[in-house]
């Protein structure tokens, strides 16, 4: 399985088999559980649903069946979270 | 039998135990400890399945028995997060639940994401059959206000925050008003494990059949 890369609004997502894993599975759909996800070369964790939807650890209530949709909706909601904040500190020092 | 209601129906005084009930049982480990068994079940049968309402019930119910270790009058009030939707609302107040934020570090970021409507809670509560209400509700009206509290709350070990109780105690009363409203709808199997008789992940001596009724648990609803 070759690694998925992506830039998006800045920052880089990879999808990539994780390391000594990738020859040792024989099935497509179990090779899939051993990709690991990275945002700007950070690991971030995640699962599957019973249904076989992705969360993340940190993000665990959006969930979808696209990884790499799920992590462009991360970054999407880290930012917004992060404006926030912002605002509330200003907001007190003002 | 304990009365769970709305916190905006607290007195001052049961508003301070129980905020000071909610830092015994930190000191106790219980708050961790049941950030961590949330998180470690996650992916397992207590979301998106059928056992997600009655897992989380029989998981307020044993925190609530905690709580009233600390003070037997006690029951875990609940947040309508469709109705009470502003981030300066006095529930985020210092001298309630705001005060968890620096206190406890869990990173709010209030408003990062859309709470659900009342539209949205109206229509869930006129589906006909079990397998419809949950699965709409755990989606579209328990998910958005775990995003929209952000921090802690946004992730698999979001008992750890305290607003996690009062929004999913709310969630145990949308279903117990659903199940009042619809007396003869069955329990629906989502799956394997997750049938009306099989154990609840953690509390295997428990069962959805053992929780369905909240009244034989000990308590009810100010709406009821």
């Amino acid at each position: 399985m070759q690694p998925e890369r992506q830039e998006y609004k800045g920052h880089r997502i990879e999808l990539r088999p994780r390391e000594g894993r990738e020859e040792s599975r024989a099935r497509e759909a179990e090779r899939e559980e051993e990709r690991e996800l990275l945002i700007d070369d950070q690991p971030v964790r995640y699962g599957q649903l019973p249904d076989g939807l992705y969360a993340l650890e940190e993000y665990a209530f959006d969930w979808t069946d696209n990884l790499m949709d799920l992590a462009r909706r991360f970054i999407d909601y880290r930012d917004r979270a992060e404006e926030i904040r912002r605002e509330a500190e200003s907001g007190e020092e003002n | 039998m304990g009365v769970r209601k709305t916190y905006r129906n607290l007195t001052d005084a049961e508003r301070n135990r129980f905020v000071q009930a909610l830092y015994h049982v930190k000191s106790t480990g219980l708050v961790d400890q049941f950030a961590q068994m949330h998180a470690g079940h996650f992916f397992m049968n207590i979301h998106r399945s059928s056992h997600f309402l009655p897992w989380h019930r029989e998981m307020l119910r044993r925190f609530e028995r905690r709580l009233q270790q600390f003070h037997p009058d006690i029951t875990i009030p609940y947040w309508a997060s469709a109705a009470r939707r502003s981030t300066s609302d006095p529930l985020w107040a210092n001298s309630f639940l705001g005060q968890f934020n620096s206190a406890w570090n869990l990173g709010r970021a209030l408003g990062s994401d859309t709470l659900p409507t009342q539209q949205q809670v109206t229509t869930n509560r006129g589906r006909g059959t079990y397998d419809a209400f949950w699965s709409e509700l755990e989606r579209d009206i328990h998910n958005p206000p775990h995003r929209w509290v952000e921090g802690v709350m946004g992730g698999t070990a979001s008992p750890g925050d305290p607003v996690f109780y009062l929004h999913h105690c709310w969630i145990d009363m949308l279903w117990a008003r659903w199940q009042l409203a619809h007396p003869g709808a069955p329990f629906v199997s989502s799956g394997a494990g997750a049938g009306l008789n099989d154990p609840l992940m953690e509390w295997p001596s428990s069962t959805p059949a053992k929780v369905l009724d909240h009244h034989a648990l000990g308590y009810t609803y100010d709406i009821e």
